[in-house]
């Protein structure tokens, strides 16, 4: 069966899933899946540094990862980020239609988000070429950039096997995953 | 009188002392080599006149020169520059600024404006097309910028709206940094033009025209300015220009370690997020403003309602200035440092180099070199901005302490002795714009090379080194780590050869920001219809930075002037570039090579030669 985006069914049924692919510890783990999102979100939750830069900042941010099928993601992703003065409240793919009009949307292809990743690519640097693009209230994020950056930071100490560089085998274990989490959460 | 093909093809010269006006012809061949605002004017100096002549005498002229994208509809193309020898360098000086001026002069009919003599008493400059009249401006000597402005805008603004150029009491009483201003909101700041503009007794410049700027290639003109249009509209520079102004840079410079602290000694400062873009925003902002054709418009009208530091509707600061009157003093009150660009507007006295030597006066005094018997009894401490907002005044009409603090950081250092040099952060005598070399160390040999002394505009570099653009298609690389010197001179060279001819051409920086080069090379090209590639926008680049840097030689600059101020050279204890320093001989020792640059700091005869500018090989080098 499938949750309706939006019930206390779904978001206890996320929960779940995401939790049981933690305690599954699946190989591979992979940048951008359902248990990576997991433990971001715990890692935001307890990361006392965020906490501290982040305590002005209100509101969802959304990484709008473009699909690449080469990589395994054959649709739009979009990372919903319900942050409140410095708490992570959630973390969680979400519908294209929710994920598009939240208040702060980052775009990019899935080969910037992880040259972010990697920190190859400063994000602010990449909003400001271009390479991201920012959907958003300008003086909002340039006040809270700290916050911002440390959100980046985190994700890259988060780990996993980026998905630009899994083998094809892997690929379409990615490809499943998400697949699989889309069609069980109505997320697309 | 319309400017076909880009340019009006002709100059207006001016000489004060016996009044006499006449227009002159612009050699077809010299438009092409120099383009036009920096390029140009210096090679018309080169031709003219002597390097030696003192920076506030008769001799020295004052030249306004637009560019062809000047009064076209391209976003950024309303900027010009204002040249002479200066007199707070006493090298080769150049200012530039957008506005309304630079479009409306060329309505009139006119690229630019050579002012030569002096004026017996003062006297305003009144051009409406074809006429042109030397007025008395006896009512108007003692005012500040604002009101001679608006008087002038009022007089003459009957039938058409005129557009101002003018100095206030800081220009009147030569300052040596004082600025000139444009309809009250744009200044040519750097340099003191202000002040070679008051040594002639000229109060002001009234321009109106009628014509109109027709580019040469309609169609053409038409596709690529929808398309830098668009660029500027998408690109984030120009959204954040657009929404916060130019301070929007203060909050972000403050994570890369750009942002200037306590005289440069210091690496963290509290205040940074009460002074800048988004602060100014949310408290002060009542609108943004454009300058002619920009859909940028990242400047900022604001207005402090009530208390000690109470301003009208007016021009806000920018980055700079909520730096030099923040950071540098440690004040982290904004509205004063409304005020004090409002009383540097006022009085027309450049904002950097003003607040730059306040900066400088409060080390000494922090030191013990200046003690209140010097200040008169004024207490110089660090976050002081009530001290800073009399030293304004005091500096503009040159009393007390103003009259030494007026010279600027160097020279007032000179005087003062007790080893005050070791505190004036300036490269070639003109004060640094509010950019670290510490977190950016291409910013550091950009300043020291540099023609006009410390540079933040004249070149693209800034913008590359902190990635807020990339340029990869002129051949830079994708990423450059701010805080190392590898890469760092070739980075310069380029950056150089692409700036100064878009300054010539009179592009704003912020609009190229947005762009790639190849849009400046086409942008050019469909206005005056010449061919125009991309490296013919780098050639041409080489040649005015040879040239300008040629001038800044002729008037004495060598090697030695090649450097970084001691407290810049000092590594920070803290901050985003705690421990960091330029490896300035490095990347000097590359850049020489690159350049075509002596061990004199002086550009080789062959290196002159091959660029166009055999005569000043000759007057540099010797020989026929």
């Amino acid at each position: 069966m499938s949750y309706k985006y939006g019930t206390p069914e779904w978001e206890e049924a996320f929960k779940k899933r995401i939790q049981e692919r933690i305690d599954a510890k699946s190989e591979p783990f992979i940048y951008f899946s359902p248990e990576w999102l997991g433990l971001w979100e715990k890692f935001l939750q307890t990361d006392p540094k965020y906490k501290e830069v982040a305590k002005d900042w209100e509101g969802v941010v959304v990484l709008h990862v473009q699909k690449n099928p080469d990589c395994g993601v054959d649709q739009d992703m979009y990372i919903h980020m319900d942050l409140w003065h410095g708490d992570c409240r959630a973390i969680r793919y979400v519908p294209a239609e929710v994920g598009k009009n939240s208040a702060y949307v980052i775009t990019g292809s899935i080969e910037r988000w992880v040259s972010v990743g990697k920190k190859e690519l400063d994000p602010v640097k990449g909003m400001m070429q271009g390479k991201l693009k920012l959907k958003g209230d300008l003086p909002t994020i340039v006040r809270n950039v700290k916050a911002a950056l440390r959100l980046v930071e985190t994700s890259a100490d988060v780990g996993g096997k980026f998905p630009t560089e899994l083998d094809p085998e892997e690929v379409e274990i990615f490809r499943k995953i998400i697949k699989d989490i889309t069609k069980d959460f109505s997320i697309n | 009188m319309n400017c076909e093909a880009g340019y009006a093809k002709r100059l207006l010269e001016v000489e004060l002392t016996q009044g006499k006006i006449q227009k002159t012809p612009l050699d077809e061949t010299l438009l092409k080599n120099f383009l036009g605002g920096g390029g140009l004017a210096a090679k018309l100096f080169l031709d003219r006149f002597s390097p030696d002549t003192d920076p506030l005498s008769k001799e020295n002229p004052l030249i306004v020169m637009t560019g062809p994208l000047v009064g076209t509809l391209f976003p950024g193309s309303s900027r010009f520059a204002v040249c002479a020898r200066s007199p707070q360098t006493g090298f080769w000086g150049i200012g530039t600024c957008g506005g309304n001026f630079g479009p409306e002069l060329k309505f009139a009919g006119y690229d630019g404006i050579l002012i030569e003599g002096k004026a017996e008493k003062p006297v305003y400059l009144l051009i409406d097309d074809e006429s042109v009249e030397i007025k008395d401006a006896a009512d108007l000597w003692g005012k500040d910028l604002y009101e001679v402005t608006d008087l002038l805008k009022q007089r003459h603004g009957e039938k058409k709206k005129p557009k101002i150029l003018a100095i206030g009491p800081g220009g009147e009483n030569k300052v040596l940094y004082a600025a000139i201003g444009n309809d009250n909101a744009h200044y040519i700041g750097r340099t003191g033009m202000g002040a070679v503009m008051g040594s002639k007794n000229l109060k002001a410049i009234v321009v109106t025209g009628t014509g109109k700027v027709i580019p040469a290639l309609a169609e053409e003109y038409k596709e690529v300015r929808s398309r830098v249009i668009e660029k500027c509209n998408s690109s984030m520079v120009g959204q954040s220009m657009k929404s916060m102004g130019t301070a929007a840079a203060l909050d972000l410079g403050m994570m890369t370690g750009d942002v200037p602290i306590r005289n440069w000694r210091q690496g963290e400062f509290e205040g940074s997020g009460k002074t800048g873009g988004p602060a100014m925003t949310a408290d002060y902002l009542t609108k943004g403003h454009a300058c002619f054709a920009c859909p940028i418009a990242c400047k900022r009208v604001v207005k402090v309602d009530a208390g000690p530091y109470q301003t009208n509707e007016g021009p806000g600061p920018e980055y700079e200035t909520c730096c030099t009157f923040g950071s540098f003093i440690e004040n982290n009150n904004l509205e004063g440092i409304i005020k004090a660009n409002e009383l540097c507007n006022r009085y027309g006295v450049d904002t950097i180099s003003c607040g730059s030597t306040i900066a400088f006066a409060m080390e000494c005094f922090e030191k013990g070199i200046l003690t209140t018997s010097d200040t008169d009894g004024m207490e110089l401490t660090w976050g002081n901005i009530d001290v800073a907002l009399k030293l304004i005044e005091k500096i503009a009409l040159r009393e007390g302490i103003g009259d030494l603090l007026a010279l600027g950081s160097v020279k007032a250092a000179q005087k003062i002795g007790k080893g005050a040099e070791a505190y004036a952060v300036a490269v070639k005598g003109l004060e640094l714009p509010a950019h670290d070399p510490r977190g950016f160390h291409g910013m550091g040999l950009e300043y020291a090379v540099g023609y006009r002394g410390a540079c933040h505009l004249q070149h693209m570099s800034l913008y590359i080194e902190q990635g807020m653009c990339t340029f990869e298609d002129a051949g830079f690389k994708s990423d450059y780590n701010g805080q190392s010197s590898d890469g760092k001179a070739k980075m310069v060279y380029l950056s150089q050869n692409l700036g100064v001819p878009a300054s010539s051409a009179c592009l704003c920086v912020f609009v190229f920001a947005c762009l790639e080069a190849q849009d400046v090379a086409d942008m050019i090209h469909t206005v005056t219809g010449r061919d125009f590639s991309q490296e013919d926008l780098l050639n041409i680049g080489a040649r005015i930075w040879l040239l300008m840097r040629g001038l800044t030689n002729l008037m004495g600059a060598r090697s030695n002037d090649d450097s970084l101020p001691n407290n810049v050279m000092t590594p920070l204890d803290n901050g985003m570039s705690a421990g960091s320093k330029p490896d300035l001989e490095k990347m000097l020792k590359e850049y020489y090579e690159l350049r075509g640059i002596d061990s004199n700091g002086i550009p080789k005869k062959e290196v002159l030669d091959n660029a166009g500018l055999h005569d000043l090989a000759v007057r540099l080098h010797g020989g026929a």
